[in-house]
């Protein structure tokens, strides 16, 4: 009996973006007929159109294949896919967690990237057998004898047998699946220990409750099983088992060195944290897993009813959004500008947008969301620490000593000719170099300490411009340090207006300040009189532009097609305003809070 | 069918509007539904087309209101219907009359473009019935007319004046005619706006449209004035513009009867004056509005008293509080007060000879007492 652990493997796959993860994981499903080709969607693990969209993964998800060795023997290989990208570094390391080891995905034409290093450091802390593949051989650009030379190079890895795939034109997948058999370990647990499992994932499904997606190390676990879960230290009935094949098939039971999910009327994923350890009520394990810990939010914004949309309404979304994303907090707030609202917490800047554009899409929200923001750390002059994540609640410079500041080690990987524009990028970011290493003649690994208020202001997409899409980023919080921070407020016809305050250092304080005038000046509509735009800090005023006036008192012309139209322009709070917020005196359209916030190469 | 004043007894007029959305191409301040030409070969073809499926849109439409209505005025606007083939115009007309009682003294109206008109062209559009030409002049000053975009000068703008004087059918004139003018565009002073309107009076159309230029959000000249590479006459300039030339148009015998439109008695726009009373009309084509009973095509939330008053007020002379009691069962002021005491007391609007408007100083505030009044505020 004990015989059954050597059939099964437990793998992820980990790459950079792009490098073809999700096209790899759609082929493997296809090959081993888990899932019909029929029925195969283009990248059929990506299930949120967002993801499908965007090129990402997202939300993990993880298969269960069958797949039949050269040596004869059937192996259930468990796959399970991580998000890629740097805002889920935790949920990617539970992931690698849950398994023996981990196909990594290097693009032949590209090579070792940051992101690809970043997963391998986190594999190699779990311990995993790492599988090196190399991917896109189909490209003529493809180079693939210096990429195994920069694997063996900068990883360490020896990559002479690494199979060279083509996951688009399905070149070579078996190789893949063979060498997973043969190299990654197999579970070795005990099943007739007490219960030991890993929560790596968990959604909220409407009609099972949160379904958790477990690695089960130790034991057993089965329907009707009372279960503990160790951090969060609540229990609850296990009302189903089963596994991903790859839709949902209950079975029996789950027992050591298996993956699967198990359904137990639970009634929110915050309370089946990623990283939590499973246990049987009565029969406890004696030590939970290491490497749980709770996930803090890095970045904050206020999301606002937009004109028009309920308060109620964009509660009821951001609580439903909550129950499927422990990752994402929000609390409710009021800003003068813009009302009643909420301020909100995420793991980075795309966790921000993905949520927003998805409380626009799958629930047809109308929001608007402010600058976003780190936290500070604000010293009072008593000593006393105040963290501070919403700019207008900066306190006066007078009553406190000083700012601390969060800052990340940053690790942007390049080809060399890029290594100048980048530097300058970071020097503008008030980056300070550690380190730079070449890894290979022509590419580079630049190691900063940046401020993270710097990094979730557009970093990325200048990053990315400036690189023409080959550099790539890493980060992750270091400490808090001191700062010449100031709090910068705009006034729009003489009024701030609090949504658009944002807290910047010192030395960039006139040149945001201009920008966001100039920007605000592009999107503000022409009114009855005058509007003065200005940005202060304090009562200092340190850049200012004007929107014309324009009178429309009378409307010259009106005829049939004008009637509603121009009528509806006359009267508040119907349609023709909608996307318009009223700011004392002045209407300001939703797209001037997105417009502040684009990074413009022209304008820098 | 064509009938007689007497057949019309227990139905009600009705108008009807056909929209022509082609152009030359597009003006500077234009934001109405319009396409510019694609000079492809294919314009004429597609204008027929278009043209072809309007009447077939009438011939649907028409069944549910041949018993209750009677068509007393047609309107052919744009765009610029004058580019349209004269024949497929020719043919909406005839698909109107077979589907529709047309009244025998039906107003028809097209509006054209200096430029776009040759006299074989009116011809047919007066053999055809229609009576009434409506001529995009905007001015008689080339550079104003530059300016502006405008594809013509200010000769070709008198050539077709011209032209469409000469047009007969029998003995008798073809025409009733309008020029359209427009003030307060960049460079523009009073005395060359004067200079404009002197021209105009003295060609003496029936009708003449007078507009303030509005600057129209996603247009060229909104975006140039916005950012500062255009200037307009000051809005005190703009308005001395307009009482100039309401003065002027009084003085020469016209009867100045909404606020951008003034006509020699008698020859005010028939079809025009449906859309300030709450009459019934059709629209047909791109964009097209309708109005039956009250209630305009694409209202979600009728609101017929904010409609009354959005549009009755832009006739100078108002409208009687009387048609409004038996219209709604309520008198005005008790559905729009305060506001509209304020704006009486104000001295924006007044009740005089048993009507109630604008007065004198209130038309150069439209806006913002209709503002007012929608939302009845103070």
């Amino acid at each position: 009996m004990e015989d059954y652990q050597k059939y099964i493997r437990n793998f992820s796959i980990i790459a950079h973006i792009d490098h073809g993860k999700s096209t790899l994981a759609d082929r493997l499903i296809e090959n081993t007929g888990t899932v019909a080709h029929r029925d195969m969607r283009e990248q059929f693990l990506d299930n949120m159109d967002l993801e499908r969209e965007r090129g990402i993964t997202i939300k993990l998800q993880t298969t269960r294949l069958i797949y039949k060795a050269k040596d004869g023997n059937e192996y259930i290989v468990n796959l399970i896919d991580t998000p890629g990208h740097v805002d889920f570094t935790y949920e990617v390391s539970r992931s690698l967690a849950a398994c023996e080891g981990a196909v990594l995905v290097v693009d032949a034409t590209q090579g070792v990237e940051a992101q690809t290093l970043a997963n391998v450091y986190l594999a190699l802390d779990e311990d995993l057998e790492i599988v090196p593949v190399l991917n896109k051989m189909d490209l003529p650009s493809a180079h693939p004898e210096e990429v195994r030379a920069e694997i063996e190079d900068v990883i360490g890895l020896d990559a002479s047998d690494a199979p060279c795939i083509s996951a688009k034109e399905g070149l070579n997948i078996d190789q893949v699946l063979e060498a997973v058999v043969e190299k990654v370990p197999a579970p070795a647990g005990d099943p007739s220990a007490p219960l030991k499992a890993l929560i790596f994932d968990s959604y909220y499904d409407n009609y099972k409750g949160v379904v958790i997606y477990t690695r089960i190390f130790d034991g057993s676990v089965k329907t009707g099983d009372k279960i503990l879960l160790m951090n969060t230290g609540k229990e609850y009935e296990v009302t189903e088992v089963g596994v991903n094949a790859p839709y949902q098939t209950p079975v029996a039971e789950l027992s050591a060195g298996s993956v699967g999910y198990i359904c137990a009327s639970i009634k929110q994923v915050r309370d089946a944290r990623v990283g939590d350890t499973i246990t049987l009520a009565k029969e406890r394990t004696k030590e939970p897993l290491k490497g749980y810990k709770k996930v803090q939010s890095m970045v904050y914004c206020g999301i606002y009813p937009a004109e028009g949309e309920k308060y109620e309404n964009v509660k009821d979304c951001l609580e439903k959004m909550q129950v499927n994303d422990a990752a994402f907090v929000f609390e409710p707030e009021t800003s003068t500008a813009l009302g009643f609202g909420f301020r909100c917490g995420f793991l980075g800047l795309l966790h921000m947008e993905i949520i927003v554009e998805r409380l626009e899409r799958e629930f047809d929200l109308d929001v608007i969301t402010t600058t976003p923001s780190v936290i500070y750390k604000v010293v009072m002059t008593d000593g006393t620490v105040k963290m501070i994540q919403n700019p207008s609640n900066m306190p006066n410079p007078t009553e406190y000593d000083h700012i601390e500041e969060p800052m990340v080690k940053a690790t942007i990987m390049l080809p060399k000719e890029y290594v100048g524009p980048i530097m300058e990028l970071c020097q503008d970011r008030r980056g300070v170099m550690e380190h730079m290493e070449y890894i290979t003649p022509t590419r580079v690994s630049l190691h900063y300490m940046l401020p993270l208020n710097e990094v979730i202001y557009d970093f990325f997409d200048a990053l990315k411009s400036k690189t023409r899409g080959y550099g790539s980023l890493d980060y992750e919080f270091d400490h808090y340090e001191k700062s010449q921070l100031v709090k910068l407020d705009y006034m729009l016809n003489r009024e701030v207006v609090d949504a658009f305050s944002m807290i910047v250092h010192e030395s960039k304080a006139y040149v945001r300040a201009r920008f966001v005038c100039e920007k605000l000046k592009e999107v503000i509509p022409m009114h009855q009189f005058e509007v003065p735009i200005q940005a202060a800090i304090g009562q200092k005023v340190i850049a200012r532009e004007t929107v014309k006036a324009y009178r429309k008192d009378v409307l010259a012309k009106c005829y049939g097609g004008d009637i509603s139209r121009k009528k509806k322009l006359l009267e508040k709070q119907k349609e023709g305003k909608k996307r318009m917020k009223q700011f004392g005196t002045v209407e300001v359209p939703q797209e001037a809070f997105t417009a502040v916030l684009k990074y413009d190469e022209g304008k820098k | 069918m064509i009938i007689s004043a007497r057949e019309t007894a227990g139905r009600r007029p009705l108008g009807i509007y056909v929209h022509i959305p082609y152009c030359v191409r597009k003006c500077l301040y234009c934001d109405f539904v319009s396409y510019p030409l694609k000079n492809d070969g294919l314009d004429k073809d597609r204008m027929a087309a278009y043209c072809s499926d309007i009447c077939v849109e009438i011939r649907g439409k028409a069944r549910s209101f041949n018993n209750k209505y009677y068509v007393d005025s047609i309107f052919f606007g744009g765009g610029t219907p004058s580019i349209a083939p004269a024949r497929s115009v020719v043919s909406i007309l005839s698909a109107i009359r077979d589907c529709f009682d047309v009244i025998k003294d039906v107003e028809i109206s097209i509006e054209a473009n200096p430029g776009t008109v040759n006299s074989t062209q009116l011809q047919a559009y007066a053999d055809a019935g229609v009576n009434r030409l409506s001529l995009g002049v905007q001015s008689f000053n080339d550079d104003i007319l530059r300016s502006l975009g405008r594809i013509h000068d200010s000769k070709t703008a008198l050539e077709a004046f011209r032209a469409v004087s000469d047009i007969r059918t029998g003995y008798r004139k073809a025409f009733s005619r309008n020029i359209d003018l427009m003030f307060g565009v960049p460079g523009q002073t009073a005395d060359i706006w004067k200079e404009t309107l002197a021209q105009a009076l003295e060609l003496r159309p029936e009708h003449i449209s007078f507009y303030s230029l509005q600057l129209e959000e996603g247009t060229p000249l909104y975006d140039a004035y916005r950012l500062g590479s255009l200037t307009l006459p000051s809005w005190k300039e703009n308005r001395r513009m307009y009482h100039m030339a309401v003065n002027m148009l009084k003085s020469a015998g016209y009867h100045h009867y909404e606020i951008s439109n003034a006509a020699l008695p008698g020859h005010e726009c028939r079809h025009n004056l449906k859309y300030w009373t709450m009459q019934d009309y059709l629209g047909f084509g791109t964009s097209a509005h309708s109005c039956v009973n009250g209630k305009r095509t694409g209202d979600d939330a009728p609101d017929p008293k904010g409609d009354f008053v959005f549009t009755e007020l832009r006739l100078v002379d108002g409208f009687d509080p009387a048609v409004y009691y038996a219209m709604f069962g309520k008198r005005f002021e008790d559905d729009f007060d305060p506001a509209f005491s304020t704006l009486v007391n104000a001295g924006l609007l007044e009740k005089r000879g048993g009507r109630i408007r604008f007065t004198a100083e209130g038309l150069d505030y439209t806006n913002p007492v209709m503002e007012k009044l929608l939302n009845n505020t103070l």
